[in-house]
């Protein structure tokens, strides 16, 4: 069983994530050309993970619904013994590994061991947030342009709007304690297990 | 005319819009409302008072902020430079540091602008460009809070030339033209996505319509649907203007002016990528494109918030005040809005040309094939 589910994973990432995961590493490609990769305090360092990864992530995750989206093929999808939810988890931790490995890369780079760990646990964080919000945007709306939208509008309220307290996206950047993060991180998870649930119950339904 | 009401009948009814109505107007609202209860109508009077900034025509502060910035930066050998808006740290040689050191007290001689750019050129280019020393950067150290005499002077024109709504109207138009840059760019893709998921594209490209009418008439569509949102917000934040100035002579066009004069040629911009990339790659990688150039042209505008206009797609003015600086840059924020109506002219002609490849049966969209399985 956990070959078939591991042949099924590695099928599908070469089938529909190939493209868009070269193109996600190309985007982050040009980071070090934007940042500095000699930071030296952490609101420098934080700045690619906390600016410019949750961009990624809304190209990254927004796409994790695109294949089906021709009429009729979740239908069909929904049919078979590894139903359609399956493949959006699979779409899902792919891209999470895939930035969080990009995320790993950028702190390698930067020579700072004191702030390792912190910077990781911010950056994956982000990650899994703008993720999660992105799939419960979907699982909710139904709507694609939802999936891409609702996360870019937060995205930009954090850029200006100054009251979003340990939600806001820029936690070092601002200057506000690391261990915000446990919020995000706590409301991501329930965004996902929200955001899973209502495809699931949809499957069943439709 | 027909099928522009058509078109905008089943734009303007799709889920996608909705939520960028919803989410267009609560982006709008949450940070204008809070900066309209700022009341304006009282004059300055205090001396000590610490009022708004402005970008100043002063050569002496510019010169202090800019020769206090270098100093402190040469003394930690710690510069910052901005390629593409973003902040990078450079750090020199000792024998730069020396050539910087040069400049420096070249600089400390100049008392005229021309002067200061000439000493400070050097600077830029052993940081390898993108500083604040860069001639055209120097501006940003212009800015310093108003004196008294120049809060008055800002005062009068609020009430005489902006005639107070003026002034709220070019917060408004700050804060939707970062929205609308980017959001129209998603709705466009997936409007036209809703095409491709139907599986209705072949039979819409036989249609006996030329390509331009098609297009053209899709566009203005959608332009006409997605100002909405912005027209409601400007009508609602004119209502509050006026229940907090009655009797006040009052612009009542204001709002409406800097939505068709400010935010209406960003809203093009982004329409037109929509519909190019749609054209180009048949998914959503335009939106990554997009997010990309608003997101550079917010950090560029990052750093003078309180009036930047030159060739930024979202041209920045989130000040109540810095009024004569408006009024004396009018003419470079009119090129600017002009240039972008015509690159989104551009932009449509380059998606008619893609439109009839693929009607053609050229072209099926830039994007590469699955891996075999």
């Amino acid at each position: 069983m956990a070959s078939t589910f591991g042949r099924l994973a590695v099928k599908e990432i070469r089938a529909n994530e190939l493209f868009p995961s070269l193109l996600a590493i190309a985007f982050c490609g040009i980071m070090p050309i934007l940042f500095t990769m000699h930071p030296t305090t952490i609101t420098q360092a934080a700045l690619p993970g906390e600016l410019f990864m949750p961009l990624a992530a809304i190209f990254c995750f927004g796409g994790i619904f695109l294949p089906e989206q021709v009429a009729g093929v979740t239908d069909v999808l929904n049919s078979k013994r590894t139903q359609l939810v399956s493949i959006y988890m699979i779409r899902f931790g792919w891209y999470t590994v895939l930035l969080s490995m990009i995320n790993l890369l950028l702190i390698v780079g930067y020579q700072l061991p004191n702030f390792a760990g912190v910077l990781f646990f911010d950056f994956v964080t982000k990650v899994l947030f703008v993720g999660s919000l992105t799939v419960f945007s979907y699982a909710a709306s139904r709507s694609l342009a939802a999936a891409y939208l609702i996360p870019t509008v937060y995205f930009a309220l954090c850029v200006g709007y100054p009251h979003l307290g340990p939600l806001n996206l820029f936690i070092l950047m601002r200057q506000q304690s690391w261990t915000d993060n446990w919020w995000q991180l706590g409301v991501a998870v329930l965004l996902l297990v929200g955001g899973f649930g209502l495809v699931t119950k949809r499957a069943v339904r439709s | 005319m027909k099928l522009f009401w058509l078109e905008f009948k089943r734009f303007t009814t799709s889920l996608a819009f909705v939520l960028y109505t919803l989410v267009t107007v609560g982006f709008i609202l949450l940070n204008v409302w809070p900066m309209i209860d700022r009341g304006l109508a009282t004059a300055p009077v205090n001396p000590t008072a610490r009022y708004d900034l402005i970008t100043t025509t002063d050569f002496h502060a510019l010169k202090t902020n800019a020769l206090d910035q270098l100093k402190e930066e040469h003394a930690d050998d710690a510069y910052v430079t901005y390629p593409f808006g973003f902040a990078k740290n450079v750090t020199l040689t000792a024998g730069a540091q020396v050539k910087v050191e040069q400049a420096l007290n070249q600089a400390r001689q100049a008392d005229t602008r021309r002067g200061l750019e000439k000493a400070l050129g050097p600077v830029d280019q052993l940081l390898g460009g993108h500083s604040d020393y860069q001639a055209a950067n120097l501006q940003r150290f212009a800015v310093r809070p108003m004196t008294l005499a120049e809060a008055r002077r800002d005062h009068t024109l609020i009430m005489r030339k902006d005639r107070i709504t003026g002034t709220y109207a070019r917060l408004f138009a700050d804060i939707a033209s970062i929205i609308v840059c980017i959001l129209p760019t998603i709705v466009i893709i997936a409007y036209c996505y809703a095409d491709r998921r139907a599986q209705i594209r072949p039979t819409m490209q036989a249609k006996a319509m030329g390509t331009p009418k098609w297009l053209v008439t899709r566009y203005a569509a959608s332009v006409a649907g997605l100002l909405i949102p912005v027209l409601m917000t400007a009508l609602l934040l004119l209502g509050r203007v006026i229940l907090l100035y009655p009797g006040a002579a009052l612009d009542y066009w204001a709002f409406f002016k800097a939505a068709g004069f400010w935010v209406l040629p960003t809203l093009l911009v982004s329409t037109a990528v929509g519909f190019l990339s749609d054209a180009l790659f048949s998914n959503f990688t335009g939106f990554a494109l997009q997010i990309g150039w608003w997101l550079i042209t917010m950090m560029i505008g990052a750093h003078q918030v309180i009036g930047n206009y030159g060739w930024l797609l979202i041209p920045r003015h989130n000040s109540l005040h810095n009024v004569s600086f408006f009024y004396a840059h009018y003419s470079e924020l009119a090129i600017n809005r002009l240039g972008y109506t015509l690159l989104a002219i551009v932009f449509l002609g380059l998606t008619m040309v893609l439109m009839n490849l693929q009607r053609e049966g050229k072209y099926r969209g830039f994007h590469l094939r699955p891996a075999r399985r």
